[in-house]
């Protein structure tokens, strides 16, 4: 739509001409530019807001306007996608920088929602089927819009491969767990994984599984999930399917590595779960592992010693026998055979031995039902070494007593202690074909050598043995016999067994130093001078110069308001103080009767025989003069007499009494004064003059040509 | 600046009233919303070019839940300014 159509549109609706809805909609626009000049923002209620940046375009920095639209209007825009929510694809887990993917399948019931939790330790190599992975779930997800996308999912579904997966079952009464190898068609494992009777693995077989500590092939023991996550099912390289109204949507192709599907209530946290389902994973491929490293041996129960012993009498097997004299083990039998026996006693219970003993080789079942329930000894140790075994008894005697528990493991303690006898008869060989005898010294050097091996790391001995040190205390042996200890001393220093620790120059007291230190001693080191605070003076002379500052300011400031006025009252009321200066002056240069008028302070007559005025009082610019016995107050000086007779006119129109008095200057000049009264005291004075303070002040103004007239 | 401001000033200029003008001024941004809601794209010599924006959906990896997020598509509204009014905003 262009700009015509708009303003046709605006004069169909509101009866106006074209010619003005154009115009209309012209200075719209224009005025908006107006504003964006000045940097202004605009907004516009329901259809968004104009901002102007600042922004670098090709290298330059210049403004910028930008929009951002209304909500309301946004949504409007966005309404075909405005139902669709971000969805967490590929979880990380930093700690063991691996990938756990989460994948979503659409339930087949609308009550449960699946997840899936697929564990991979090849973080590398999945990255590829990640973004597969996500490539089918956003297929799968917005299919409801876009049906052309599965085209590409049909396609990917001719690469996934058959892989044989086994179906393991449990009984949860006789703890048996059988397995059958099936091969998974699609169409009906969609079917099975929601059915109740495979959903076999719940908490409390796992856990009686993992106490038994049974081992089966690919069985995931260790599945110990967190509280409130029930386990529906395990599935072992599956290959999944999801299917609606009879089409594939969706096909998941998984790898070797084992999965577990869980189901999700509606109060359960999805980012809560993830770290404690991948910490479960890793557990469990470490409980796998521990538990294939054991290869539990099989046992006929005819030799094993019924439970009601107590297995701390019997000696352990690994006492016994020497490690290289251990006997091959016997073939194991078939595992079918084992299973079907579960009331014996494990190995473990039995030898309380976590390592993995190898079983003496024993003979075919038939000949010890006859003779005896336990190995020879010519079997264990062979026909060499067989001194003094005493005589066994007849095996017809004991194959009566059988039955009798008591009398057979008295035989059993018997044997045992003649092969304890046997054992230490064979170390003291041992020790006699080593070597002869060494003497008594070595005996004991050799004993400290082993002790200082031994307590190498604790404190006290390093004291004892810091001026020793030993080489390869193992060759001592092997030397000739030395006589004596300072013999065998010497041969060990010659061979560079032992070294002493000597200084390798003479030490002398601290006095010999001392004394020569007059002369030559220098001292090794020098006392550095301390670094100058410079900072801190610098401070305090700031601080000093501050506080002077701040005084002399204070000082000035009291001098100002204290002692000023009177200073201002001589500069500001020239007039009387000049005058009483001046006066003083022609006292000194002319008679003496005028300075007797002045200090009788009285009226009198001049020279002329005029009566002349004399200041009483200046109070605050204010002069009071005293003509005669009355009292009048100084309002003007003048030099003209034009000026003196207007100021009087002035001062009678506003009813105030005046007069003006000659006077001559301090340079024979004349000058009038403007004097307003009379009054009797100087008190009535006072009085009149605060009345009519702001008339008289107006009066000095009004002439501006008698400079030393200041305003108040 | 305010709608209100923008009226004032315009009616100034012009010769209506201020509920004519009013009136006008919400009729003109109507229909641009209605014209951008159904052809996408609207021009002002002015100012410069609205014009609604189809966004493919994407992953997106989110620092904090350390995990990787599939954003759905998405219509934006863009607005381009003329190289007129940039210029005239230079000076």
């Amino acid at each position: 739509m262009i700009r015509f159509e708009l303003i046709k549109r605006i004069s169909e609706q509101f009866g106006v001409e074209e010619i003005e809805a154009g115009v209309f909609v012209d200075r719209i626009f224009e005025s908006m530019v107006n504003a964006f000049k000045k940097g202004k923002k605009i907004n516009i209620p329901e259809f968004g807001k104009f901002n102007v940046i600042n922004k670098t375009i090709e290298g330059v920095r210049q403004r910028y306007v930008v929009f951002s639209p209304a909500k309301n209007f946004a949504d409007s825009i966005n309404k075909n996608f405005s139902d669709l929510e971000p969805l967490v694809v590929n979880a990380f887990n930093v700690k063991h920088k691996e990938i756990l993917k989460v994948k979503e399948i659409i339930p087949e019931t609308d009550e449960e929602e699946y997840l899936y939790f697929e564990f991979d330790s090849q973080g590398e190599e999945t990255q590829e089927e990640e973004s597969s992975a996500a490539g089918l779930i956003s297929d799968k997800i917005f299919i409801k819009e876009e049906e052309t996308e599965l085209e590409s999912v049909k396609e990917d579904i001719t690469e996934v491969e058959e892989i044989p997966s086994e179906e393991v079952t449990l009984d949860s009464k006789t703890g048996q767990i059988t397995s059958t190898e099936i091969i998974p068609d699609f169409e009906d494992e969609s079917e099975t994984d929601s059915s109740p009777e495979e959903n076999l693995f719940n908490e409390d077989i796992v856990a009686n599984v993992i106490s038994q500590q049974t081992v089966f092939a690919d069985n995931p023991i260790g599945l110990i999930l967190p509280e409130g996550i029930p386990v529906t099912g395990f599935t072992e390289n599956p290959e999944e399917q999801i299917v609606e109204n009879n089409k594939i949507i969706d096909e998941v192709k998984h790898t070797s590595t084992p999965s577990l599907r869980v189901t999700l209530k509606d109060n359960m946290n999805i980012d809560n779960i993830k770290e404690e389902i991948f910490d479960i994973l890793v557990k469990r491929e470490e409980i796998i592992k521990e538990l294939n490293a054991y290869s539990i041996p099989e046992i006929n129960p005819q030799e094993i010693v019924p439970p009601d012993t107590n297995p701390s009498e019997i000696p352990k097997f690994e006492d016994l026998i020497d490690s290289e004299e251990k006997s091959e083990v016997k073939e194991e039998p078939d595992e079918k055979e084992v299973r079907d026996k579960t009331d014996f006693p494990k190995f473990e219970d039995l030898f309380g031995s976590i390592d993995k003993p190898e079983i003496p080789k024993i003979p075919d079942t038939e000949k010890i039902q006859d003779k005896t329930d336990f190995p020879k000894f010519e079997d264990l140790f062979g026909s060499d070494e067989k001194p003094l075994i005493p005589e066994e008894p007849e095996t017809k005697e004991l194959a009566k007593t059988e039955d009798d528990s008591g009398e057979l493991f008295a035989e059993l303690e018997k044997r045992i202690q003649e092969l304890d006898e046997l054992a230490q008869k064979k170390e003291e060989l041992k020790k006699t074909e080593s070597g002869p005898p060494m003497s008594q010294e070595m005996q004991i050097f050799g004993r400290l050598i082993d002790d200082a091996q031994a307590e190498k790391k604790s404190t006290e001995t390093y004291e004892t043995f810091s001026e020793i040190i030993i080489h390869d205390p193992g060759t001592v042996i092997e030397q000739d016999e030395p006589t004596s200890l300072s013999d065998a001393l010497d041969d060990m220093k010659l061979d560079g067994i032992i070294e002493h620790l000597e200084p390798e120059a003479e030490v002398k007291s601290y006095d010999d130093i001392f004394k020569k230190s007059d002369t030559q001693f220098k001292p090794q080191f020098t006392v550095e001078p301390e670094e100058k605070n410079t900072q801190g003076k610098f401070f305090k002379g700031f601080l000093y110069f501050f506080f002077v500052f701040l005084f002399t300011a204070f000082s000035f400031y009291i001098y100002k308001t204290m002692f000023t006025k009177s200073s201002d009252n001589q500069v500001i009321d020239t007039i009387g103080f000049k005058k009483i200066d001046s006066v003083r002056a022609l006292l000194k240069q002319t008679s003496d009767s005028v300075s007797k008028r002045d200090t009788v302070n009285l009226s009198s007559e001049d020279e002329s025989g005029q009566i002349e005025s004399v200041e009483i009082k200046n109070l605050y610019g204010v002069v009071y003069r005293r003509l005669g016995n009355k009292i009048y107050i100084q309002n003007k000086v003048v030099d003209d007499l034009s000026d003196a007779n207007e100021l009087e006119l002035k001062l009678k129109s506003n009813n105030l009494n005046c007069i003006v008095e000659g006077a001559t200057k301090i340079d024979n000049g004349l000058e009038y004064r403007i004097l307003v009264g009379p009054f009797k005291n100087i008190e009535e004075a006072m009085e009149y003059y605060e009345k009519h303070k702001v008339i008289l002040n107006f009066m000095q103004i009004m002439n501006p040509n008698q400079p030393n007239l200041l305003v108040f | 600046m305010n709608k209100n401001s923008l009226i004032n000033k315009v009616r100034v200029q012009s010769s209506f009233n201020k509920e004519l003008s009013e009136k006008m001024f919400n009729f003109v941004f109507d229909e641009i919303k209605r014209i951008l809601l159904t052809d996408k794209k609207f021009y002002i010599r002015e100012l410069g070019e609205f014009e609604v924006v189809h966004r493919k959906m994407q992953t997106v990896p989110d620092v904090k839940k350390q995990a990787e997020i599939l954003l759905p598509p998405k219509d934006k509204l863009i607005f381009k300014p003329t190289k007129e009014l940039i210029d005239r905003l230079k000076d």
